[in-house]
């Protein structure tokens, strides 16, 4: 569904991403792993054109989408859900999660209600806040609400990073718990960015470690929390 | 005194709204450009001499002012059409000095170029609607009355529009972080474009609106441009509400203030206002500190 090969991404002259491959299928959970500033963070920014790579493709369904605007490659259902949350604090949750159907420009009015009524559903704490602004939330509420603005146009592909930084453990579970019967239920794919190694391990299918902006191994999340070299270089 | 009142105070008062809906056209589209797109729009105030002069010259071919006003608003957006895909297009995200030359700049040229066309002198716009309407025993013009009318209704229509619909939504989800509005699907260009084109078509309507009123001549902006920057100033940057507000102030200020003193001195009172704002309140009267 997903492949990266060779991406190449710079920040003015430092050179962050040095050639990342990596290939999420349909239906799949991928975690894409390593510590601070090894470039996971710009990879998903990279995938949604939101920093302009070098050099390499972006493949999506058989599209090249790495030289295509942000809105574009969102509409083509892919949702982005950035690890400073980003919810708009001075919208209402409810603006905030129609705000979150902009790239799903066909969607009917009554399929809009629907999709609502889900992320009420899978979140019922934003249905009590629902016309209140969104700065009002918790931290983790509004990571609830990010995640929910991201799957209200049923995409095709979420782009997840570092969901559980800044929460407290209790909510942390409540998420995972969440994510888990989202991807079983709404036949979700997911690439996953999360520093939390042993957490992301727990709830993906395969994963990929990343050091100085390059893969340094992947596998099933079997292989790799039993191997030694990322128990190493994750600091599990 | 009750005929102090009414014979003196009453009118002054009305042409103050009237004033400060004019003056809140202009900041209002000021202020929403600039929270939206972080740009100070200098030549703001030419859309609003435009205005008057497309008016002005509909009005020469066909003497109806009721088809002088939507064709004269039609030409100032297409200008702010051509302008912002031409020029403000490539200010996005750029250094503030490129903003200061380029609009400045823009509006010095659009000043000459009226001179050209039309030359410098003075024009006067017959008022479409003569009739005078007694108020408690005031003679009023209906005119006037008319421009308040449409004023608060354009204004609630704008403020319905940001608040009440989807694109206002969007519109506000862009002016608050736009990267992450573009990841999520919303065409920000195109928001620009729009709120641009609308902002200055709103600048347009109140020239031509004003015509009758007041004079048509090539440097009409700069009186009105100069208060509404003051009015977005003493509002808080970007704030709609504070630009609202500030808009009836400014103008009250103004009428009642030349009722006891001259007008020239009326209209330095405005920046007395200004001077006080900023020192008691810097981010502006509706601004919250360290926020824009």
């Amino acid at each position: 569904m997903l492949e990266v090969k060779d991406l190449n991404t710079f920040y003015g002259k430092s050179h962050i991403l040095q050639g990342v491959n990596l290939d999420v299928g349909e239906g799949e959970i991928v975690c894409l792993l390593g510590r601070n500033g090894v470039g996971k963070s710009t990879t998903l920014k990279s995938i949604m054109g939101l920093v302009t790579p070098s050099r390499g493709t972006v493949t999506f369904e058989g599209k090249q989408i790495q030289k295509m605007r942000p809105d574009v490659i969102a509409r083509m259902r892919i949702s982005y859900i950035p690890e400073d949350r980003r919810i708009f604090s001075r919208l209402s949750v409810k603006e905030n999660l129609l705000i979150g159907t902009s790239n799903a420009p066909d969607m009917t009015k009554a399929r809009k209600e629907e999709m609502l009524e889900k992320a009420y559903m899978y979140f019922p704490i934003l249905k009590e806040k629902e016309s209140q602004g969104g700065g009002y939330l918790s931290g983790g509420q509004q990571q609830m609400l990010a995640i929910a603005r991201g799957l209200m146009c049923d995409p095709k592909l979420v782009l997840l990073d570092e969901p559980f930084e800044g929460l407290a453990p209790v909510i942390i579970w409540e998420l995972i718990d969440i994510i888990k019967k989202l991807c079983e239920t709404e036949k979700m794919t997911l690439l996953l960015v999360e520093q939390k190694a042993a957490l992301a391990l727990k709830m993906s299918d395969r994963g990929y470690v990343l050091e100085k902006g390059l893969v340094k191994c992947e596998g099933t999340c079997q292989f790799l929390s039993e191997s030694e070299e990322v128990r190493e270089r994750c600091g599990l | 005194m009750i005929d102090y009142l009414i014979y003196v105070i009453l009118p002054q008062v009305l042409h103050g709204l009237v004033w400060g809906t004019v003056i809140a056209f202009i900041a209002l589209g000021l202020t929403i450009i600039f929270g939206l797109m972080d740009i100070v729009n200098f030549a703001h105030g030419e859309y609003y001499m435009v205005g008057a002069f497309m008016g002005y010259t509909v009005m020469s071919v066909i003497p109806n002012f009721w088809i002088a006003v939507p064709v004269a608003v039609a030409c100032v957006a297409v200008l702010g059409l051509f302008t912002e895909f031409i020029l403000f297009r490539r200010l996005y995200g750029r250094d503030p000095i490129f903003h200061l030359l380029l609009t400045f700049g823009l509006g010095m040229m659009f000043r000459e170029a009226a001179q050209l066309i039309w030359g410098a002198e003075t024009k006067r716009m017959e008022v479409p609607v003569t009739a005078t309407v007694e108020l408690l025993g005031t003679v009023y013009p209906v005119y006037r009355l008319l421009i308040l009318g449409i004023g608060i209704c354009v204004i609630l229509f704008i403020w319905y529009l940001l608040r009440y619909t989807s694109a206002g939504a969007k519109i506000r989800a862009v002016a608050q972080d736009r990267t992450m509005a573009w990841a999520l699907g919303i065409k920000v260009p195109l928001i620009y474009t729009s709120v641009f084109v609308g902002g200055v078509a709103l600048a347009g309507f109140a020239g031509i609106l004003m015509s009758p009123i007041n004079f048509v001549y090539p440097t009409m902006g700069v009186d009105v441009i100069l208060r509404a920057f003051i009015v977005v100033v003493i509002g808080g940057l970007g704030n709609v509400m504070g630009a609202l507000f500030a808009s009836l102030l400014i103008g009250e200020v103004e009428a009642l203030a030349s009722i006891w003193i001259s007008p020239t001195i009326a209209e330095t009172l405005v920046f007395v206002i200004l001077i006080i704002t900023m020192i008691v309140r810097p981010a502006g009267l509706f601004g919250k500190a360290g926020e824009r």
